[in-house]
């Protein structure tokens, strides 16, 4: 599988993922997976042109036309980044059978009810619910904001913490 | 008067701020958010609280990015898509900055953004000429 990344953010593209990622990846190709943006046509328009300083394309998928890049020729020559909003939207794309090996948790944010992990990663229930769903499918779960931060696995925080512990 | 957002991330809105404000002496209806500690959400909504209030939906409002492409862009931009006495626009840089504030008493809003993307852009240069 070509991604060179596969990143949760809820911002999806923006700085980090452009100036950071970007540029230490080299990516042929950044995937937005929204179903909810590739239905807006002004900001599936602002989002595919983010990217201003070199020729690395940037395309919004809803999960149909996700599917079927996938199935296409250039998926496999192109180098990838993909981004989704939220480990629900991840954990969508692998019950349709999507192999990923490693997730990087780049940015979710404060919102009533979530807590904290780190400065950049908070979580509910329901996110920790998914965490281990798709900790459980051998999915690797990383905690890294921009290219030179340190790695951190996501599960032993939050069994660290103990939240939301059933 | 026309509003002017330094809308950036990290402090570079308000270093922006602080040095015009040094140079040209105290200003109104300038302001600065950054996108540290807040959420797009927030953002947005903090956006909207100051586009919203008069004389800015009259007169326009020109929120000013550093980055195109960054999450401040894009909230601006959803703002401006919403209300149409706004204008957005990125690479936001102390020539922009002094374009504003000497030449929003001299243009509509629509027009002014306009120069402020010459003039910034006429701000950068090369020296020697032929490197």
């Amino acid at each position: 599988m070509p991604f060179v990344l596969v990143r949760i953010d809820d911002r999806l593209i923006h700085g980090q993922v452009i100036m950071g990622w970007g540029h230490a990846l080299n990516p042929d190709r950044i995937i937005l997976y929204s179903n909810e943006i590739a239905r807006n046509p002004w900001e599936r328009e602002l989002c595919e042109c983010s990217y201003t300083d070199s020729d690395v394309k940037v395309c919004v998928c809803s999960l149909e036309q996700f599917l079927q890049y996938l199935q296409s020729e250039e998926f496999t020559k192109e180098k990838i980044i993909l981004l989704v909003e939220s480990p629900k939207d991840l954990l969508r794309l692998l019950d349709c059978g999507v192999q990923i090996s490693t997730v990087n948790v780049g940015g979710m944010h404060f919102r009533e009810g979530k807590v904290k992990l780190n400065s950049y990663i908070y979580v509910d229930a329901e996110d920790v619910e998914i965490f281990h769903q798709i900790s459980k499918r051998g999915v690797k779960i990383e905690g890294q904001d921009v290219p030179t931060a340190k790695k951190v696995d996501v599960i032993s925080m939050i069994r660290k913490m103990a939240i939301f512990e059933k | 008067m026309i509003a002017g957002i330094f809308l950036t991330h990290g402090m570079l809105g308000e270093a922006i701020f602080k040095t015009t404000e040094f140079i040209m002496g105290k200003q109104t209806d300038l302001y600065y958010l950054s996108n540290v500690d807040s959420t797009p959400q927030l953002l947005y909504q903090k956006l909207l609280q100051l586009v919203d209030q008069p004389p800015y939906p009259e007169d326009g409002a020109i929120i000013m990015v550093c980055l195109k492409g960054g999450n401040t862009w894009h909230v601006a931009c959803k703002v401006a898509y919403e209300r149409p006495h706004v204008r957005v626009i990125s690479g936001l840089n102390l020539a922009m900055a002094f374009s504003l504030l000497t030449k929003r008493d001299k243009f509509p809003y629509y027009q002014l953004v306009q120069i402020l993307k010459q003039d910034s852009c006429r701000n950068i240069d090369i020296f020697p000429k032929n490197s």
